[in-house]
């Protein structure tokens, strides 16, 4: 998981900016972390010459940024409203619990010390809006693996959000 | 869970993982069989409890990033969030695939149209790619929707648009034969949806039989809005490149789009008579063949001014009423009134009152129809008066009113949103063109360049200044002759300058692009000798020599406003001592007087009398703006320049340690703005100019001794101060003005000598700058010596 430091140097001003555009104005924040990655990846990969093999691992920085990028925005929300940003995920299920970002910050930094390729993975998946074969590939294991670990942190991450 | 320790986390996670890789029912035994201890059992039964739950709670419903980037071979197997599922049809322009999203979100069938790498010239991806956000936001029943689009990995361009169940307008007429009530039916929903689009701006540029689909229950669906398709294979291939942007659809394309005139909303117009044409071919009824026939006149004024008076004369026609476009002749007017008032009206009588009738109809027809003309016309000239109005005026109004921030930030958007399609607009000429860059450089001042007050969306002001300059710089080029277009060049490029220098702290940026702002204006005052730009190149020279005195390059910014000064004398020597010309004397003297005060500053142990020169100039500086007030109808901007001169000059005697000199500067400054201030309490700038005043007479009184005045000033400061960071406690500017101010106060109480107190406010102080930073990061200035200030004063104090 290293980028060139050029490229990463040239590249993750952009992605802040790509990130804060997105996000600026956006009172309830309900936003496809894909937009901002794909985005994000156009910008990469018209600007620095990488070849196919090196896109999950460049894909897996991005969703690190992404990360980043949107915990400070939701902390910063917070400093504003001293109350935690609630975040609605896109999703076609009705009543969807709303995430929180500091929550879920804080869990991935707890899941991270039990587990550090779990944390990775759901950064990848929920905030780098990547595909299990694309995850796959990043981490070098098969599909249905991530599939199945996929499953099992998330519910393990759903698990503490409930119960805190 | 939590009483778990990290390894039986993990492995809780590791048992639920591999227990999920079997069938359901084994799961539980499964897990109770291998946890190593209880805690981990009942652990992961309790995810496996949650299991169903979180699959819907944490869903991501993100469609994978790689897939935008890799578009695999022909067919993708998807694009974006998009699954490709069949291909539905292949044309000329490229290939239609029925897809569906497959971001497990929600369930969306989609038709997916890949362009053929190549087919459309860059011109034209690039307003497709402009105009894709607002085609996304059309929303309307007879308009397929776009939801999203881009590039595949070859290039193509790609719109994942509605999926629409039916068949095109030529199936329909030829399949299911429909009547005449039918067909009317569907070309008025047509008319809509043009109209609709018209009026946000959109014009189809492509309206075909084969763009117009119909569904099962008899709706009309338009498609491919905003794209231009080339000439068909085997033209001219001269003539294929200049009409490459063009649409051509033969017998559907307006004639003047063959001569390369610009795409307007008379062009879709005639593209409907044609489409009114063929639908209407099986019968005879000679009203609807004049709608169509006026539609579709070859000349575009002759036109219907837009879709909906089409409609209105369709409509006309179905309630039996007079269709004016048919004819103007008393024997078809006479006819059709009669047909309608056959019982009611004697004959004699209704003759005359038919052609008064018939004639107030088309008059009136006539005339709403001219007023719609000029209305489409000027639907542009509005969207641009609306920008203007948004930015120049409603903003101005605004500006200053409390609580407004929220209304500001919606017209800069709106405004952006309006300048956008603006510079968007085909065909737009230079001129248009100039007044949007002009007005992208007033959006950057509102959102944030720090010359005037504005929303704090500083990066945002930056970007906007840029595209500004970049417009400018490609119209200057055209026409480098052209004396509007290098103003506002100048202009932004002045403002650039104020940005780098405030805003970014870049000061060789500052210097480049003031200095390019100096030479254009110096050319213009040469090419028109207009008196005005003579002054605003001094105006940039002082912009560009200011920041010399940033650098630690004083001397150097010193010797070019001497420059500066000399011309500005000259300037006023041939121009006289106009107010204008004596307010920039002024200014000029005053920039000298700071730059030379700020170069013995840098310099180690600078002797009092190195600032003999600067003090001079200070004097002089003063003296300019006793004559510019004096001189000036509106004397309330020059006393407030006045002021700020003398409130320089005093920071110069202060730390000489003249205090009775500096006081006597800060009072009269003191008196000028609290004058102005009670005149107009709601001006926040002139507020502050006046609470820096008061801090420093607070200090300087403190040093020469006046300590009760000093502190009961600092005391009154600081509640200002603090009441308008409480407002707003997140705003980084009355924040740290909250905390500067509390550092001040801070040395005025220690100077005073009062101990206790002083170490709470340097306390105080040094958390507001911790909350600035978190807020916006501090500049290097802010942490490396004001930080570092209060750490010593706490080390004093406490």
């Amino acid at each position: 998981m290293h980028l060139e430091g050029e490229i990463w140097n040239e590249v993750q001003p952009q992605l802040e900016r790509i990130a804060a555009m997105r996000l600026s104005g956006e009172s309830n924040c309900s936003l496809a972390a894909s937009d901002l990655v794909n985005e994000a990846m156009v910008r990469i990969f018209s600007q620095a010459e990488i070849d196919a093999s090196s896109r999950p691992r460049v894909l897996g920085w991005v969703s690190h940024v992404m990360r980043q990028v949107l915990i400070d925005h939701a902390r910063r929300k917070a400093a504003d409203k001293r109350a935690h940003q609630k975040v609605t995920l896109l999703t076609n299920i009705p009543e969807t619990p709303e995430v929180d970002f500091l929550e879920l910050d804080l869990l991935l930094q707890e899941l991270a010390e039990i587990d550090p390729e779990r944390a990775r993975l759901v950064e990848m998946r929920f905030f780098g809006g990547m595909t299990i074969e694309e995850i796959a590939l990043a981490l070098d294991i098969s599909p249905a693996t991530v599939k199945r670990r996929w499953a099992a942190t998330r519910a393990w991450l759903y698990h503490r959000m409930q119960v805190g | 869970m939590r009483t778990l320790t990290s390894a039986q986390q993990r492995e809780v996670l590791e048992l639920f993982e591999a227990a999920l890789a079997l069938a359901e029912e084994e799961r539980a035994a499964f897990i109770t069989a291998r946890a190593s201890a209880p805690e981990v059992r009942d652990g992961t039964l309790a995810l496996l409890a949650r299991h169903a739950d979180s699959e819907s709670a944490l869903k991501t419903g993100l469609p994978g990033a790689l897939g935008a980037m890799d578009s695999a071979v022909d067919p993708p197997q998807r694009l974006g969030a998009y699954r490709i599922e069949r291909r539905i049809a292949r044309g000329g322009m490229g290939e239609v695939f029925l897809g569906a999203r497959d971001a497990g979100d929600f369930e969306r069938r989609v038709a997916i149209k890949i362009i053929r790498p190549g087919i459309l010239s860059p011109d034209v991806i690039e307003r497709f790619n402009r105009e894709r956000q607002i085609l996304a936001t059309l929303e309307h029943r007879h308009i397929a929707r776009l939801y999203d689009g881009g590039h595949t990995d070859e290039g193509a361009p790609y719109l994942v648009m509605e999926f629409i169940e039916g068949r095109s307008l030529s199936d329909w007429l030829e399949e299911s034969t429909p009547t005449l009530p039918e067909r009317l039916d569907l070309l008025l929903q047509i008319c809509d949806a043009v109209e609709f689009a018209h009026q946000n701006l959109i014009v189809h540029r492509d309206l075909t039989p084969s763009n117009v689909l119909v569904t099962q229950e008899g709706e009309a669906k338009l498609i491919d809005f905003g794209i231009a398709r080339p000439q068909a294979d085997g033209g001219d291939p001269a003539q294929h490149s200049a009409l490459s942007g063009l649409s051509l659809t033969p017998g559907f394309a307006a004639p003047e789009r063959q001569r390369g005139a610009a795409v307007t909303t008379l062009s879709d117009i005639y593209s409907l008579g044609q489409i009114m044409t063929l639908m209407l071919a099986p019968f005879d009824e000679p009203e609807l063949r004049a709608i169509a026939k006026k539609a579709s006149a070859p000349a575009p004024e002759a036109r219907y001014a837009g879709a909906a008076l089409m409609a209105q004369d369709m409509r006309r026609w179905q309630q039996g009423r007079v269709v004016p476009a048919f004819s103007t002749e008393t024997s078809y007017r006479l006819r059709k009134y009669l047909k309608r008032n056959v019982v009611s009206v004697s004959l004699a009588g209704a003759a005359a009152l038919a052609l008064v009738v018939g004639l107030v109809l088309v008059t009136s027809a006539w005339r709403s129809e001219a007023r719609a003309r000029a209305e489409a016309e000027q639907r542009f000239d509005e969207v641009r008066a609306l920008s203007n109005f948004l930015l120049f005026d409603l903003y101005d109004e605004l500006e200053d009113v409390p609580g407004a921030t929220k209304a500001l930030n919606d017209i800069a958007d709106r405004a952006r949103h309006y300048l956008d399609v603006l510079s968007a607009t085909e065909g737009a000429d230079d001129e248009v063109r100039l007044e949007a860059a002009l007005a992208y450089k007033r959006l950057s001042d509102v959102l944030g360049t720090p010359l005037a007050a504005n929303l704090g969306r500083r990066e945002e002001a930056g970007e906007t200044l840029d595209l500004a300059i970049a417009q400018l710089r490609a119209l200057h080029e055209r026409a480098p002759a052209d004396e509007q277009v290098m103003r506002g060049l100048a202009e932004a490029l002045y403002s650039k300058a104020v940005y780098a220098f405030i805003a970014l702290d870049d000061n060789a940026m500052a210097r480049t692009n003031a200095a390019e702002a100096a030479r254009l204006f110096w050319q213009l005052a040469e090419e028109h000798d207009h008196e005005e730009y003579g002054r605003l190149a001094i105006d940039a020279e002082i912009e560009a020599a200011i920041p010399l005195g940033w650098m630690d390059r004083g001397d150097e910014g010193v010797a070019l406003l001497k420059q500066t000064l000399s011309k500005m004398e000259a300037h006023v020597a041939r121009y006289g001592d106009t107010p204008d010309n004596l307010g920039m004397l002024a200014r000029t003297l005053s920039n000298l007087a700071e730059t030379a005060m700020r170069a013995v500053d840098v310099k180690e142990d600078p002797r009092p009398e190195d600032y003999a020169d600067a003090l001079g100039y200070a004097d002089r500086s003063i003296a300019a703006y006793r004559r510019y007030v004096a001189a000036s109808d509106k004397p309330d901007g020059p006393r407030r320049s006045m002021a700020v001169s003398l409130f320089k000059r005093a920071l110069t005697l202060y730390g000489l340690e003249r205090w009775d000199a500096a006081i006597r500067d800060l009072e009269e400054a003191e008196a000028i703005l609290s004058q102005q201030a009670a005149l107009d309490p709601e001006d926040s700038g002139l507020a502050q100019s006046l609470a820096a005043v008061r801090e420093q007479l607070a200090i300087t009184l403190a040093y020469a001794g006046q300590g009760s005045r000093a502190m009961a000033l600092a005391t009154r400061s600081t509640e200002a101060k603090r009441r308008l960071y409480r407002e707003e406690s997140n705003n980084p500017g009355r924040a740290r003005n909250y905390a500067s101010n509390l550092l001040l106060v801070g040395e005025v109480a220690e100077v005073v000598g009062q101990g206790a107190q002083t170490c709470a406010i340097y306390r105080e102080a040094k958390q507001v700058y911790a909350h600035v930073d978190r807020l916006q990061p501090l500049s290097d200035y802010d942490r490396d010596v004001v930080l570092a200030g209060v750490d010593e004063a706490l080390e004093r104090a406490c």
